[in-house]
């Protein structure tokens, strides 16, 4: 079988690579994307540890983090669109829709 | 085996590719379509790990629901000016160089380690693997998606106090 490490690695590279688009992107929807990738890689380490305990549970919690990101993308996008309605919103970080 | 590897190879190759031209691309709509990528590679590797059930949620959730909202969202609701991406911001170029440095630390653990740990032997997926999960689901946790619902109630009132406000 294939060792854990390489679905370990291939996660941390997809979780990298979002977390770097999520930073260095301006546009809030690039920045929902990026958090789209992070959600997705954290499922494939949660999905290769079921695998290699032979149990259902990290499918589970994977379950669980597709509803979450369900929502949090739902939810930002109606965010989103409020704020594009009342100003224009063409910078996340200009318009404080990502700072921190 | 060799098959399964290769299977994988490709597959991660897709979703790493992917990923980051989606992080690159300026035009939106072009990253939207980039990231359905993403999730149907990562779908794939869902599937060689023989979880169906994750896989066909990816498919019908994240690939399906998520992807088609960003798009909707983009094409009905967001005017031409948000579709271009503002480009990149150099302020927060450090924050990112310090995730690269971390992330290339971390592989090369896993490049020098040889005490791979491989998987159990004894650890085999049950055969009817969405069967267990309706178990486990419906029997064993069924608190868990109780408490699931609760953020998803949160956000069904949420978007409808802002669409309601917005159009006020």
């Amino acid at each position: 079988m294939i060792p854990v490490e390489h679905y370990l690695a291939f996660s941390l590279v997809l979780f990298a690579i979002g977390a770097v688009g999520a930073l260095m992107r301006r546009n809030p929807i690039m920045i929902l994307m990026s958090i789209a990738v992070m959600l997705t890689a954290v499922n494939v380490n949660l999905i290769a540890f079921s695998r290699l305990w032979g149990t259902v549970n990290g499918q589970l919690f994977s379950l669980f983090i597709m509803a979450d990101a369900a929502a949090e993308t739902a939810l930002g996008l109606g965010i989103l669109v409020v704020c594009v309605r009342r100003r224009d919103a063409r910078d996340g970080a200009e318009s404080g829709l990502s700072r921190w | 085996m060799a098959g399964n590897k290769l299977l994988f190879d490709l597959f991660a190759a897709i979703a790493t590719a992917s990923a980051l031209a989606m992080i690159t691309r300026r035009n939106i709509l072009h990253g939207a379509i980039l990231l359905l990528a993403t999730l149907l590679a990562t779908g794939g590797i869902f599937l060689q790990l023989q979880a169906e059930y994750a896989f066909a949620a990816q498919l019908l959730l994240f690939a399906g629901g998520i992807v088609l909202l960003f798009v909707l969202a983009v094409m009905l609701l967001i005017p031409d000016a948000l579709r271009q991406d503002a480009g990149f911001s150099w302020r927060m170029f450090s924050a990112s160089a310090l995730v690269l440095v971390i992330t290339i630390e971390i592989l090369a653990y896993f490049w020098t380690r040889h005490d791979s740990m491989l998987w159990p032997s004894v650890a085999a997926m049950p055969p009817n693997n969405t069967g267990a999960m309706g178990d486990a689901l419906f029997r064993d946790d069924l608190p868990a998606i109780e408490f699931a619902s609760i953020p998803l109630l949160a956000t069904i009132i949420g978007v409808v106090m802002l669409a309601k406000r917005s159009t006020e």
